[in-house]
Order: C-alpha cells, then sequence, then structure tokens
C-alpha cells in the first residue's frame, strides 16, 4: 500500500490462498513469488491465507462456509489457489489450482486420503458438490499441472488450462559439477517419501551419497528418518541437513550428482524438478509420483523408478557410476525445460485476462 | 427402510392418534417400530411396540434403525423419555407444538430440578434477555413467563431442534417460525384425519340433545377457552334476530370453567338462549357426530399457538365449510372453503359470514364440498406419510454427522442473535450459503412453498 | 512460543492496524517467537457484519499455535484457548457513531439488531479471550460502560521505522489518514481556506475508491484557498511521515475516533503541535488546549483562527509541540513492553 495508482491497467488483486500454521512449501513460496511479480508490475496485491481446519470433519463445512462469507469486494481481481480458499465469492474470480481436497479424489480411501465410511462419504460428496458448483462460477480456471487438469475433469468435468508455474529465482540456478551425492531438497513429510531414499542407501553398492534438506512439518517423520538412518547404519550415507536458505540449496544442487524427488501422486512436476534442470542436473523420481512425470521423460531427462528402495538404489549406482549418462541426462533436462514456455510474463498474462 | 418411530401412545394423546393413523400408513411402505415410553394401557395396534425405559439399552438396539422418527409436544410427561432417547441418538424430529417452553419447565425445573439449566437453556436460545425473563419468572420478581402471553416469545423450541438431524411440522406457518432458527431442511405435511361414519343420524342426534331439526346448525370444537373468541359470535347473534331466529350454534368441548361462565352470563344478558349450545366434554363419538351433522364450523382461535389446529382439520374433513381468524394455518386454508376474518375485525365481517353461511345455502353447501374434497386431498394418512418418506429420502437432506455438527457450530455462533431472526434478512445470505453448499447448488432451502 | 497474530482489516485500504501489527511481528520475532501472521479482509458495510463475524468464529484455529493475537474489528471472534485481543477500534457505526450522521441509526429495524448482536458478541467473545487489552482510555471506557468488561490499557508506539524526528517547521499544516466522511477534510479545507495569514495546506489522504478520490478532489476545487492546498492521494507512507516531522503542525478533526490516529502519534514523536476538535474523542481527550496542544469548537471559523496562531506564532507552536511530545511519550509503552504484554 503506499503507491498512487496510476494507468488504467494497474488493478487491485487479491491473492487468497489457505495455510496450515507454521507451514510454508512449495505453494506458499509460489503465490508469494506471484506476488512479488505483481507488485513490481505495478498492482496492488493483497494476500490473504485463510486457516485450513486441523481435521478434516465437519469443520471443512464450516471452512468452506467461511470462505463464502468474506468480501473481497474491494479488489478488480481475487486469484485463488487451493482448496477452499478458490470458494471465495467474487465477480472476477480466476482460480490458479495447485490442488483439490485430494483425499476425497485421487487418494480417496487410500494409505494418504480419507477412509471410505459413511461420515467420511457425506463429506466427500458435500465437497465434490461444493466444488463442482463453486468452481464454475470462475471467470477462469488455470491448473499447475495435467496431472490436476486431468484430476478435475475426471471427477469434476471441468475444463482448465495447464499454466505452469515458473520458479521466481531461476538466474540463481547454476551448475558446478557433477559431484558424488544425490541431493533431495524439499519439507519433510511422509508424502514426499524420504524415508524411501534413506531406506535405498542401504542397498546401494557404490559411494554415492544422500543429502536430504528441508523443514520437517511433522516432528515424528524427522525422527523416523533419524532412527532409520541409525538403524541401517548409513550415517556415513546419508546427511540431514534440516533447513537451509535458499543460497546453500542452489549451491548444493549445483554440485549434485543429481537430485531426487520422490512424492506420491504430486500434483506438478514441483520446484525440486525445475530447479535441478535449471541447474543441468537430471531428476530421479517414481512411477507413483504424479506431475513430476510433466517435464520427466524416463532415460531422456531423468530416471523414473519403480517405488522400492532396490530399484532406487540401482539408478543410484548407475548414475554414480555413469557420469556421462548423469551429465547427458542433466543438459538434456536444461535443454527441454528452457524450450518450454515458462515464464511470469506468460503467468501474469494469462491470470489478469 | 427402517424407522424407529417414537410416540405417545396412550388415549389421553391426541399425538398417538395421529400416530396410530400414520404409522399403519408408513407400514405399507417400510418397516416401522412403535416406540413407547412408559408403561401404561396402550392403543390398540398391530405395529410391532417395544416398550423402553432405559435409555442406554434403547441406544445400543437403536443401531439397527436407519431413521428415529421422535414426535415431540409440549407435554412433559407424555414425551420425557422420548427427549431422553433424542438426546444420545440424533434424529427427525415431528414437532406437533409451537410453544414448547412448558415442557422444558417441567423437564429442567421439576424433573432435573436445576433452575440454572433452565435458565442457561433461556440464555443459550434468546441471549441475554431470555436470561433476565427466567431469572425473572424463577426469583418470582414477576409472574413467570410461561404462566402468560408472553411465553409466545419464548417458545423453547430450539432445545429441541438443535440436535435434530431433520424437523417435520405440521403447516406453513410453524415452518416458518422454525426455520428461523433451524438451519435444515423441514419437511411439513398437515396431520392426517379419518372421518367416522356417524353413530346417529343428524335428526336423532338434534333430537337428543334438544335441537330443532330445521335449524341450521353452526359448530365450535376443542378446548373452550377465551383465545376461542366464542363471545363475539355470541355478540353477532344478539345483534341479528334473524340469525337467532334460524341458527343453533353449539360449542363442543372441555370447559373452562371461569370463561364457560362468563359465556353464559352473555348468553343470558342477551337472551339467545335458544341459539345456543354449550355441550361440555363429549366423547369422541358424539363429537364426531356433531361435526358431521353440523352444516358449518366456527374457528376464531388467536393467537395461534398451535403448529396445526386438529380441531379445523376434525371440521373440515366432515365437510363443514369454516369461518376463522385470517392467521396461522388458517390463512393456508383455500378460501373456497374457509372464510377468513380479519384479526381486529369489529364483529361486521363476522356478521357478514355468519349470514351468509346461515342464509345462503348454496354457498354453504359448495363450501362444505370444497372443504370436504381439500381435506380429503391434504388431511390424509397417504398423503402425510408421501411427504414424510420423500422428506426422508431427499438428497438434501442434512442427516449425516458431520454436517450436522457444522450446523450446531454455526447454531452456537449465531446464539447471540436471537433477536436477528425475528427478521432473517440479516442472516439469510448465511444460510442460503451453507445450503449452497451442503447442496452442491443454489437453492433455496424450501423450494415446495406448498402443502 | 508459535504466535499466530491474526489481523482483521480493509483489503488495500490504509490501516494504522495493519503497520503496527506488522512492527509486532518483527518485535516477536526478535525476541525468538515463531510468527504466523494472517490478515482477513474486513467489510465494514452494516449488512455485512453478522454473516462476516460469523465466517471468523468458524474458523478453526485451535491447532498449531500457543497462543493467538487478535487485531482488528471482530478479531476476537477467532476461536482459541489462548487468545490475547489488542482492540485498536471497536466496530464504530454502533458504538461512537452509533445515531449520527456516520453511523448505523435506531430508526432502521436492522441497524438496531445489527448493535444487539454487536454487542452480544463482544461481550461474549471478549470474554473468553486470556487478555484483553484497550488501544486507548476512551475504548477502555467504551467496553467497559457498553459491555461491562474491564480491559489493560495498551495503546500502540510509533513503529521504528516511521520514527522521522527532525528540528524542521515548513510553512504548511499537514493532515493525514484515510479519506472516509468522519475524517471531515470538508471542515479540514473550510477551516483552512478561511485563514488570513500565508500558509499550506497539505492533505496526505488514502482512499480505496475513485469516487473517494474525486470527492476529496472537488472540495479542495472548490476552496478559495485551493492554490495554496497540497492533496496527495495514496502516497507513500515514507513521504507521508516525512511530511508531518516538518510540517509546522498537524490537523486532525474526525468525528469521534476512539484512538489516536497513527500519523498523529508520529507528530508527537516529531514535536509538532497538534490541531483538533472537542468532538474528535481519543485525541480530544489528550489535548489541553494551549497548554500542549489546541483543541476548538468543531467549526470552520474557531479550526481558522487556531491556525493562524499557529503560523503568528511559531515559537509557541514548538512548545505546545514540545510538551504533547513530551505526555505521549510518557503514556507510551515501547514496543518490548508492548510485546511482553501481550503474550505475558
Amino acid at each position: 500500500m503506499g503507491n498512487d495508482r496510476s494507468g488504467a491497467d494497474k488493478i487491485r488483486i487479491a491473492l487468497v490462498n489457505n495455510y496450515q500454521p507454521f507451514v510454508y512449501g512449495g505453494a506458499e513460496f509460489l503465490v508469494d513469488s506471484l506476488r512479488t511479480q505483481l507488485l513490481s508490475r505495478g498492482h496492488q496485491v493483497s494476500l490473504t491465507r485463510i486457516p485450513f481446519p486441523a481435521t478434516l470433519d465437519h469443520k471443512l463445512i464450516n471452512n468452506i462456509l467461511s470462505c463464502r462469507c468474506i468480501s473481497f469486494d474491494e479488489a478488480d481481481k481475487v486469484i485463488a489457489f487451493k482448496f477452499p480458499a478458490y470458494f471465495v465469492p467474487h465477480d472476477n474470480r480466476t482460480v490458479w489450482m495447485f490442488h483439490q481436497l485430494r483425499q476425497v479424489y485421487e487418494l480417496w480411501d487410500g494409505p494418504y486420503g480419507l477412509r471410505d465410511d459413511p461420515k467420511n462419504a457425506a463429506l466427500r460428496q458435500l465437497v465434490i458438490g461444493s466444488d463442482n458448483h463453486f468452481l464454475r462460477q470462475s471467470k477462469h480456471i488455470f491448473v499447475n499441472s495435467n496431472e490436476v487438469a486431468g484430476r478435475l475433469k475426471t471427477y469434476n468435468d471441468i475444463d482448465s488450462e495447464v499454466l505452469y508455474p515458473p520458479l521466481l529465482d531461476r538466474d540463481r540456478c547454476h551448475f558446478k559439477e557433477y559431484g558424488d551425492f544425490l541431493f533431495y531438497p524439499s519439507r519433510m513429510t511422509t508424502f514426499k517419501r524420504q524415508h524411501l531414499a534413506v531406506e535405498s542407501m542401504q542397498y546401494v553398492s557404490s559411494k554415492v551419497r544422500l543429502v536430504l534438506a528441508g523443514k520437517s512439518d511433522e516432528p515424528e517423520y524427522e525422527e523416523k528418518l533419524r532412527n532409520l538412518i541409525a538403524a541401517k547404519k548409513l550415517g556415513d550415507k546419508v546427511t540431514m541437513l534440516g533447513w537451509i536458505d535458499q543460497q546453500e540449496k542452489f549451491d548444493l544442487m549445483a554440485g549434485a550428482l543429481a537430485c531426487v524427488y520422490l512424492p506420491y501422486q504430486e500434483d506438478s512436476y514441483g520446484f525440486v524438478s525445475m530447479e535441478a534442470f535449471y541447474s543441468r542436473k537430471c531428476v530421479v523420481t517414481l512411477q507413483d509420483s504424479g506431475g513430476t512425470k510433466e517435464l520427466l521423460v524416463d532415460g531422456v531427462n531423468g530416471l523414473v523408478v519403480y517405488p522400492s528402495p532396490r530399484a532406487l538404489a540401482e539408478k543410484f549406482d548407475l548414475l554414480y557410476e555413469n557420469r556421462r549418462l548423469a551429465r547427458d541426462l542433466g543438459e538434456q533436462a536444461f535443454a527441454d525445460l528452457n524450450s518450454r514456455d515458462i515464464s511470469w510474463d506468460t503467468v501474469v498474462e494469462k491470470l489478469l485476462k | 427402510m427402517k424407522l424407529a418411530w417414537f410416540t405417545p401412545f396412550n388415549q389421553r394423546s391426541a399425538i398417538a392418534q395421529c400416530s396410530k393413523i400414520i404409522v399403519d400408513e408408513m407400514s405399507r411402505h417400510c418397516d416401522v417400530d412403535l416406540w413407547v415410553p412408559g408403561d401404561g394401557e396402550l392403543i390398540q395396534t398391530d405395529r410391532k411396540v417395544v416398550r423402553f425405559d432405559s435409555v442406554s439399552d434403547a441406544l445400543i438396539e437403536l443401531k439397527t434403525y436407519d431413521y428415529c422418527i421422535f414426535n415431540m409436544g409440549n407435554h412433559f410427561d407424555f414425551h420425557a423419555d422420548i427427549y431422553k432417547i433424542m438426546q444420545g441418538r440424533a434424529g427427525i424430529v415431528i414437532l406437533h407444538d409451537l410453544i414448547m417452553h412448558h415442557f422444558f419447565v417441567d423437564y429442567y425445573m421439576r424433573h432435573m430440578r436445576d433452575t440454572d439449566a433452565y435458565v442457561s437453556e433461556m440464555e443459550r436460545a434468546y441471549g441475554v434477555a431470555g436470561r433476565d425473563v427466567a431469572l425473572q419468572s424463577t426469583l418470582g420478581a414477576t409472574t413467570p413467563v410461561w404462566m402468560g402471553d408472553d411465553v409466545a416469545r419464548f417458545p423453547l423450541f430450539e432445545g429441541i431442534v438443535d440436535r435434530a438431524e431433520g424437523v417435520f411440522v405440521h403447516s406453513n406457518f410453524h415452518r416458518a417460525t422454525v426455520e428461523k432458527k433451524y438451519i435444515g431442511d423441514i419437511g411439513t405435511a398437515y396431520l392426517p384425519y379419518q372421518t367416522t361414519t356417524p353413530t346417529r343420524q343428524r335428526s336423532q342426534l338434534l333430537q337428543d340433545f334438544g335441537i330443532a331439526g330445521n335449524k341450521i346448525v353452526a359448530i365450535s370444537s376443542g378446548i373452550v377457552h377465551p383465545l376461542k373468541r366464542i363471545e363475539r359470535v355470541l355478540a353477532v347473534i344478539k345483534a341479528n334476530p334473524a340469525l337467532a331466529q334460524h341458527l343453533v350454534y353449539v360449542v363442543v368441548g372441555d370447559e373452562n370453567e371461569e370463561y364457560r361462565a362468563e359465556l353464559q352470563g352473555l348468553v343470558d344478558e342477551y337472551s339467545i338462549a335458544e341459539s345456543v349450545r354449550f355441550l361440555g366434554y363429549q366423547p369422541a363419538d358424539i363429537l364426531r357426530d356433531f361435526l358431521a351433522a353440523a352444516d358449518f364450523a366456527i374457528n376464531l382461535r388467536f393467537p395461534n399457538s398451535e403448529g396445526c389446529s386438529l380441531s379445523l382439520i376434525e371440521q373440515m374433513s366432515f365437510g363443514n365449510a369454516v369461518i376463522a381468524i385470517d392467521s396461522g394455518m388458517y390463512r393456508e386454508m383455500p378460501n373456497t372453503a374457509v372464510i377468513k376474518i380479519p384479526v381486529n375485525d369489529t364483529e361486521h365481517e363476522l356478521s357478514a359470514a355468519l349470514q351468509t353461511l346461515v342464509f345462503d345455502d348454496r354457498v354453504r353447501r359448495h363450501m362444505g364440498e370444497c372443504a370436504a374434497v381439500f381435506a380429503r386431498e391434504n388431511f390424509s394418512a397417504e398423503r402425510y406419510a408421501r411427504e414424510l418418506l420423500e422428506y426422508l429420502s431427499r438428497k438434501n437432506f442434512l442427516s449425516t454427522q458431520p454436517i450436522r455438527a457444522a450446523l450446531l457450530e454455526i447454531s452456537t455462533a449465531l446464539s447471540h442473535a436471537p433477536h436477528l431472526f425475528e427478521d432473517s434478512t440479516l442472516i439469510h445470505p448465511l444460510i442460503q450459503e451453507f445450503y449452497s453448499i451442503v447442496n452442491g447448488r443454489a437453492a433455496h432451502a424450501h423450494e415446495d412453498a406448498s402443502l | 512460543m508459535k504466535i499466530a497474530v491474526l489481523r482483521t482489516g480493509p483489503l488495500f485500504a490504509h490501516d494504522d492496524a495493519a503497520l503496527y501489527v506488522a512492527q509486532l511481528c518483527s518485535v516477536l520475532s526478535e525476541a525468538g517467537h515463531s510468527i504466523e501472521s494472517t490478515s482477513l479482509p474486513f467489510s465494514s458495510a452494516i449488512a455485512d457484519i453478522v454473516e462476516q463475524s460469523v465466517a471468523y468464529r468458524l474458523f478453526d484455529l485451535t491447532h498449531g499455535s500457543d497462543l493467538c493475537i487478535a487485531v482488528g474489528p471482530f478479531a476476537h471472534a477467532f476461536n482459541h484457548s489462548n487468545k490475547r485481543i489488542w482492540l485498536l477500534s471497536q466496530y464504530s457505526p454502533v458504538y461512537e457513531l452509533w445515531d449520527t450522521c456516520y453511523g448505523a441509526s435506531s430508526t432502521r429495524p436492522n441497524d438496531v439488531s445489527t448493535r444487539d448482536y454487536v454487542y452480544a458478541v463482544d461481550r461474549a467473545w471478549l470474554s473468553e479471550a486470556r487478555l484483553v487489552c484497550s488501544g486507548s482510555q476512551t475504548i477502555a471506557q467504551a467496553v467497559l460502560n457498553n459491555l461491562g468488561t474491564e480491559t489493560q490499557l495498551l495503546p500502540p508506539a510509533l513503529p521504528d521505522q516511521y520514527r522521522y524526528a527532525t528540528n524542521e517547521y515548513e510553512g504548511f499544516f499537514v493532515a493525514a489518514g484515510p479519506l472516509l466522511d468522519t475524517a471531515r477534510i470538508s471542515l479540514l479545507v473550510d477551516g483552512f481556506s478561511r485563514t488570513v495569514r500565508p500558509a499550506r495546506l497539505v492533505i496526505m489522504g488514502f482512499v480505496s475508491s475513485p469516487s473517494e478520490r474525486d470527492a476529496a478532489q472537488q472540495i479542495v476545487l472548490e476552496s478559495p484557498k485551493a492554490e495554496f492546498i497540497t492533496l496527495e492521494i495514496n502516497p507513500t507512507y515514507d513521504r507521508v511521515f516525512k511530511h508531518v516531522s516538518s510540517a509546522l503542525a498537524l490537523v486532525s478533526v474526525p468525528y469521534r475516533c476512539s484512538t489516536l490516529d497513527i500519523f498523529t502519534v508520529a507528530a508527537s514523536w516529531s514535536r509538532k503541535t497538534v490541531l483538533t476538535t472537542i468532538d474528535s474523542g481519543e485525541l480530544a481527550r489528550l489535548v489541553d488546549h494551549q497548554v500542549d496542544g489546541y483543541c476548538v469548537e468543531a467549526n470552520a471559523v474557531a479550526l481558522a483562527q487556531a491556525m493562524d496562531e499557529i503560523s503568528g506564532d511559531m515559537q509557541s507552536a514548538k512548545r505546545l509541540g514540545d510538551r504533547f511530545g513530551e505526555k505521549l511519550n510518557g503514556m507510551l509503552p515501547t514496543w518490548a513492553t508492548i510485546a511482553q504484554e501481550l503474550t505475558k
């Protein structure tokens, strides 16, 4: 707030996202990046973060209702990103969907989703019905990957346009060498499955190392990883750095052999993949990692592996012992990414149309 | 579908009579078991009857039912045990009475001996105003609210519907009152009534009661109470000698002694004894015989504290045109069957209505036929069962636990605003949004405004 | 500790509370706490109050944080077991502006219903808090009178980054703040238009719509002294605070404002004299006329006379400014204290 708005094309934009307390991940970073980009283009931007409930029960219903009952009329445009923030009412609302409430869609009745019982079935019906109804009131619906577009079409019969999120600090990605470690920078959660990477290290035969970096949302999970490392005596093969700043991350990536990214049914390719590609490093991912495969083609610019520790270990050894392969995959990844139209200019133009 | 139908089921309960008719019809479409509190003598029925006295045992057995249907009325002794079950198992409440205040007075102060709980209930429902009135009533600072007309401002049905999975009422008028407080789908159907063949011919009946057979007989039935405004009818008869000559006004029902004496005084003063008969309480068969024999009915009850007027239903079911006050459920009746008098009428319109029905045979007969037709279509067990079953099966039925839990939180948040409900425009957007979310579409809560 | 700081307020329009909350978060962070700061939009339209406050109430904030500090209209609706309310304002249309031309009205049934509701929920939801602090004596008294609730006085201090102290007294009066109806720009401009001594008036106003901007511009244009009035719309904060710190005096004539606005606090920090009217609320309560400031009748003639007095005797104006600065500095806590009080 502060700059006099001059120019008819400068508007007031309300960005609306939800948040889990003290969780800051890729989605939050992306929204902050978008905010920065919009401000730099002279727009007035506010960021509203809707608190997400602790439990997936009746509080979800009230959360949706609350979103529907707060006013964004001050804004010329609303851009919303996640469930249920994208329900906020506005005549000029654009959704750039990162994901829906996955626990009632593709994760339904699975290890990461809601269990199929009468109570959850009622919630599921309500959430799907709300998505079906309120999303259609949006002026435009963008999604961050074909994966999300496919889910939206399959479950809700809603069409959308894919709009890939760019990196804010693409220029900080650089290359130094293909070193002797695999780098996995990401928030540590069961969803990101760092434990599979750690488990795989007991099967590697080469001297490849694994470096994990990132803040943990789940203290129990972080402890589980540490216990796993201790139990399998992997202390000299696996390093857990915890939270590191962006510069440290890019420096580590620049020196890594390759990057590892093993989420379960991820919505999009993930910033890890993009940062790796811009750093000329290939990415090792899993067959069930979802959106990570949007950028990645197995054997061309990365490796897509069967989700088992032994299979991962095999690929880790392969990259370590065949630096040329690591280089070729990494160079191709760099070239492939640069050939795509993924830029903030494109994003802003589309979101503001 | 398997239903547990909770109801008093003794001869003294009007709700019991209705339940019998309804359940007999419902059982043609689904399994219905009668759950009856207490151990007194019951009305005869072919349905399975479960007598319950232990709440915990009942709750275990109720798990086998798809829905529990709780018939709730203001009479504590008949409904207390049903209320206790409701607190352990949510279900559909069939709310018979507009005012449930007396039930809670008995429940909290007589049964639980917890005056504070009554005060808290009043505060929960009506905020500070309710708390203050409750305190004044319980501390003796004023006449207790439950003993005066002001009780209508504090009906206390909120404590019944708050926990309900659904609510079913018996008039649009009642529904409009409940929906100000209950954020949920409300079902509606008029109570059913079954007429019977008269036990004696009209001529015999009139002769037995000393009424000339050539008179036009107008009937008022139900408890004889000042709310019935019988004195206005007497005044009109007195002012119209021609009416007095042709009409006999028969008043049947339990009498409030004081009021009865007052009315008798007027009859004597007006010298219209030949035109008025107070029959007091009569057994059911006699009452029905009179309803069948009557030429038309007069039902000037006001204000309306009933959710549904059983007396009106009876009168129309027996093919009687009715003169009524234009309010409450009476307002919902077709003009072809019911002549509606403004509340503040100075007997001008009442006089005109009486003269029409006494002197115009054609109109009287036509209106009576219309009343009978309307009654057959709307006061039938088939219609009631159909509406109730449709309500149970509705997709937007707010029966599931998370939706109810959400509603409870919303209700709690809104409990500070009891006066807002007098004009729901301020909370209307919130309620509309809730329905949109639950229904997955922009829907009004009650799309079918007619019964 | 993990602390959730929740603010309700306008999305884009200037809001003093946003600046205070930013400072508070900074101080709390420096003290070693983890801070999650969130702001939710608030619409002041009376028709939106019930819906909005219920929406706030239904948000689930029961997890993740050890303590919650809520600031802004109906922020006390948020449910948290360890809630601290910093009441920098109340919903003025049903409080200090009730039955005035700026507020809600007893002649409108919906307004009456909303007022009753607001009183009821304020009472209920404030009573849940572990601590309720009022941002001014006026608010504290109002809460006590209207709701029977005692609060701790905790007025906000000037955020560090806006502390410009200068010894300059350039020849202009400054007025700063949102150009709402209650700011009474027309009264201010009318007053200035009647001054006889040479001076300038700089109005640094924040608007949230073109119509607010146009209305303000029209008022200025219609003034016979329009050429001596500068109207800046939505200036940067740096610019505003710098102007305040180098002005001759700050003129603030809001109608019944229950707190000191941040620009008045900034003026006192810079030892600039303050001119206000007797009906301005908290500021009128604090200013001792011709002792440490000017507090005059709410009419243009009185304002003009006061402005002429100030520009005719700058030494006196400086003395008054010094005294007001001393007074306020003695009253306002440090940010460390504020943070401590809110988290104790």
